[in-house]
Order: structure tokens, then sequence, then C-alpha cells
């Protein structure tokens, strides 16, 4: 082979790529965008329409109140906070929630385990509604402890965490947290749920998942995070937010190795705008 | 003037395309100086990452393409050589397109083009150092005895390389030109702040001698 034919190929063949690239993207500019996500998923089928309902007012009485402690038989060591207006509460023993390291690792369930305490106790409790679902079980708190060569985590509680679904779709920021502490114990309970009505308000439309991956990378997102806008996506679901006007409306969560992203996925999120 | 005898003016130009190769293995200072500077540079939006290994892998690619014209009448191992240029054609190339293929119109023609351009991207970076290691074992008048010490700084950071392609082979891909915060992430910034500039001086080190043999 000629050699020098060969060299003169690659040289031509390396700035040919580069002028033509150079060239189209010269006669139909860039649409600006400053997050850098790679797609590493397929798309999602989706439905065009999907049902937007209203959440419903829970303001809790003094009798709901009063339930809520004896649900829990609150005492010296625990503690009960009760959001009156949000109809929400969070239940904890603030020494075991958060617990103190004595040295070696305490008897901590199994995920599994975990998951089956968790839903015994709400259940009893008749604090799991029907739309709800088992969501994972991740780490709670934890000691770390490093000797120059290896580290030795101790896991002192795990959460269980269970989503509230509206028609099958989870809900941001809606759902219950059991913190499970030493011997199984429950030492915690973040209860965040909002009833809604069941009868859908209306449809709406919503955009592609590829028209939702264009809103993601120009930048259009719910909440725009200072930093760490890029990532590899993992996974694109469908999840309900809850809007200032008490409805839940669908938008695309992109899923990265290490947060969520999330843009509308309704053409406006103006109420009057929505077909 | 004899066949063999090489002239001052094709030894400079020798000499200066082996030089060249060395700019983009010294690419992460650039982006250092890039990112405190705040340097954008057009098309690329800001990223100052593919910014910085396009324009440095061209400078290399044509360094490295003007020495392998120039030494295109010598021996066979000059094949050997030819990797090396085009894993940098490769790293250049994948970065050009970086912010090209994340564009909006693009997504409906291809939609896993930035993957497969990342992925590529990534293991022509891994390669970058054993095939340096082959380029420097390429040239006679660096061969010393088994393996000269050229090959040996090459491999050790080819060490690097195989644990970045081990992560990349478990779905690491964001290896190149965005270094993740994982285990793996954590080798290619070794690679990028040790590995690659130990290969760069080897070759700036080593020029005068290729340059005049």
């Amino acid at each position: 082979m000629d050699k020098k034919l060969l060299v003169r190929g690659m040289v031509a063949t390396v700035l040919g790529i580069i002028v033509i690239v150079g060239a189209v993207f010269a006669l139909f500019p860039l649409k600006g965008h400053s997050g850098s996500y790679i797609l590493a998923t397929p798309y999602p089928e989706q439905n065009e329409t999907y049902p937007v309902v209203r959440t419903v007012s829970q303001e809790l009485t003094d009798e709901d109140v009063r339930h809520i402690e004896m649900l829990f038989n609150a005492s010296k060591d625990s503690a009960l906070e009760v959001s009156r207006h949000a109809g929400t509460f969070r239940y904890s023993i603030p020494d075991k929630d958060y617990p103190y390291f004595t040295g070696a690792q305490p008897d901590i369930p199994s995920d599994e385990e975990a998951r089956i305490i968790a839903t015994r106790f709400l259940r009893e409790r008749g604090l799991l509604p029907g739309n709800t679902r088992f969501s994972g079980v991740s780490f709670g708190s934890g000691y770390g402890e490093c000797d120059g060569h290896s580290c030795v985590e101790y896991v002192l509680t795990k959460r269980v965490t269970f989503e509230r679904e509206v028609h099958g779709i989870p809900v941001y920021g809606g759902g219950i947290t059991v913190t499970i502490g030493e011997s199984g114990e429950v030492v915690g309970v973040d209860w965040n749920i909002r009833d809604f009505e069941p009868v859908p308000d209306r449809y709406v439309r919503i955009i592609t998942p590829e028209e939702a991956y264009g809103r993601l990378l120009s930048d259009q997102l719910i909440m725009l995070p200072m930093s760490g806008r890029e990532g590899v996506v993992r996974d694109i679901s469908l999840v309900y937010w809850e809007r200032d006007y008490g409805e839940y409306l669908p938008v695309y969560a992109f899923s990265t190795d290490s947060r969520k992203f999330y843009v509308w996925a309704v053409d406006s999120t103006r109420r009057e705008d929505v077909k | 003037m004899p066949e063999n005898e090489v002239t001052s003016t094709t030894a400079d130009v020798r000499y200066t395309g082996y030089a060249a190769i060395s700019v983009i293995f010294f690419s992460i200072f650039a982006v250092f100086v890039g990112y405190i500077g705040r340097i954008s540079v057009p098309y690329f939006n800001g990223d100052i990452f593919p910014a910085v290994f396009f324009l440095f892998g061209m400078v290399s690619f044509l360094g490295g393409a003007l020495f392998l014209y120039r030494t295109a009448d010598g021996d066979d191992s000059w094949y050997f050589r030819v990797p090396l240029i085009v894993s940098i054609a490769v790293v250049a190339l994948s970065s050009f397109l970086t912010p090209a293929l994340q564009v909006q119109e693009v997504l409906l023609v291809f939609q896993y083009s930035a993957l497969v351009n990342a992925y590529i991207g990534s293991l022509a970076f891994i390669l970058l150092a054993p095939l340096s290691a082959l380029f420097f074992h390429s040239i006679p008048v660096l061969r010393r005895g088994c393996v000269s010490g050229h090959v040996v700084v090459s491999l050790a950071a080819s060490l690097l390389s195989g644990l970045m392609l081990l992560g990349m082979l478990q779905g690491d891909v964001i290896l190149f030109p965005h270094p993740s915060e994982s285990l793996f992430g954590f080798c290619s910034w070794f690679y990028l702040l040790v590995g690659l500039p130990a290969i760069g001086i080897t070759f700036l080190a080593t020029s005068s001698r290729v340059g005049h043999p």
C-alpha cells in the first residue's frame, strides 16, 4: 500500500467530516443548550392524553390529630409533628431515628424484612391507602470508619418508601417513608398523602418523550439545579406533579445515576391553555 | 545529495510533526485554564472539555500525519505508528461531534447518536496510552533492548486504561470528555493528570532524537 496515499486519505477524511458537519450547522444554527445529557435508554411508549385530577383539601380536625396520636402511642421519647392544613404528619423517636453509633453493627433487618415490617405497621393502623405502592428500601442513617486502607460502613437505620399513584402513575413528593431501626423497630414515619378526586377534571395532550428530551437539553426544567446539569439518562418515566392551584399534571422524569430531572409533559402549564 | 542523507528541512519537519503529537496529551491543563478564564469557544456552547480536545486533537493529528508522511519511506514498522494517529483523530472528531449530536433536530434521525459517539470517543481516549507504547516501539532509533523506557511509561499509563475500559464495559459511559465521579471516573482523572502528560513529556523528550536520528 502506498503509505503517503494512506496518510493523505486520512487527513482528507478527517478534514472532510469537519467541513461537512461545520457547514451543516452553519446553515442550520444549533438551538442553544447548556446541559449535557446522554441518552442510554429507549424512549418509552406513552398515551397521547392523560387525566388531570384535582387534589382535595384535607384540613385535619382536633379529632383527627388525637386519632393520629393514639395510633402512635406518643410518649416523652417520641415526637409527632402534624401539619393540619396540608393533612400530613411526621412521627419520630429522635434518639433512634438518628442514633449514635455504639461501636458495632446493630441488628438491622434485611431489605425484604424491612418492607414487610413497614407494610404491616402501616396496614395495622389503616395508614396505607389503596393507591399507594411499595417503591423501595434505601439507606437511612449510618456511620463510617476509615483506617487509611479501607472504610467500613455501618447501617444504623433503613428507610422504606411507598409511592402514591394517580391512575397508576406515581406522584412526585407524595408518599410515605417508614424508618426502621434496630431489631426492626419502627422509629419514624413521614406521611405525606394528599387525597384527590377520583374522577379526572379533564384530559390533557402531552408532548412526546423525544420532545421532552429536547426540553431537557435546552434547560426547560421545572427545578433548575445550580450545577450538575449533566448525566447519562438511564430511565424516562411519567410522574404527576402538583401545581399551585391544586391539581396533578403529568411531567417527564429523566433519571441519571445521581439525580432526576423533571420537565413538563404538557404544552403549557397555564390552566386556561391546557386542552 | 545521497539518497539516504536526511536534509535539514526534512529533519525539522519530522521533528515538528513528532513534537506536535504531544499536544493532545496535555489537554487537561488547557481545560483548567479554560474553566478558570471562563473561555467560551463558539459552536461548543461553553463546554470547554470537547472544545479543548478537538483543538488539541487536531494539532496532534496533523502533526502525527506530517510525521507519518515524512517517515513513509522507512521500514515496515511504520504501520505500527498509524493506530495512534487514527485514535487521536477519533478523539478529535468525537469531541467535535459532541455538541452537534445533542441538537434537537438530530434526535429524530438517530436516537442513540450521542451515546454511540460518547462510547467511541471514550474508547479512542482509553487507547491513547497503549497505542503510544506501540508507537514508541515502532521507532527504530528509540528501541533499546527488549523494552525501552518510553514504552514502559506508556504501558504504565495503560494500566489506568485497562481500569477505565472495565468501567466503560460496566456502563460508565461518561469517561470522555466528562469524567464521572465513580471509581472509574477517578481513574480517568488520574489518566488525564498524570498518565497522559507523562506520555506527552516522553514525546517531547525524544523528539530531537527522532527528528535527527
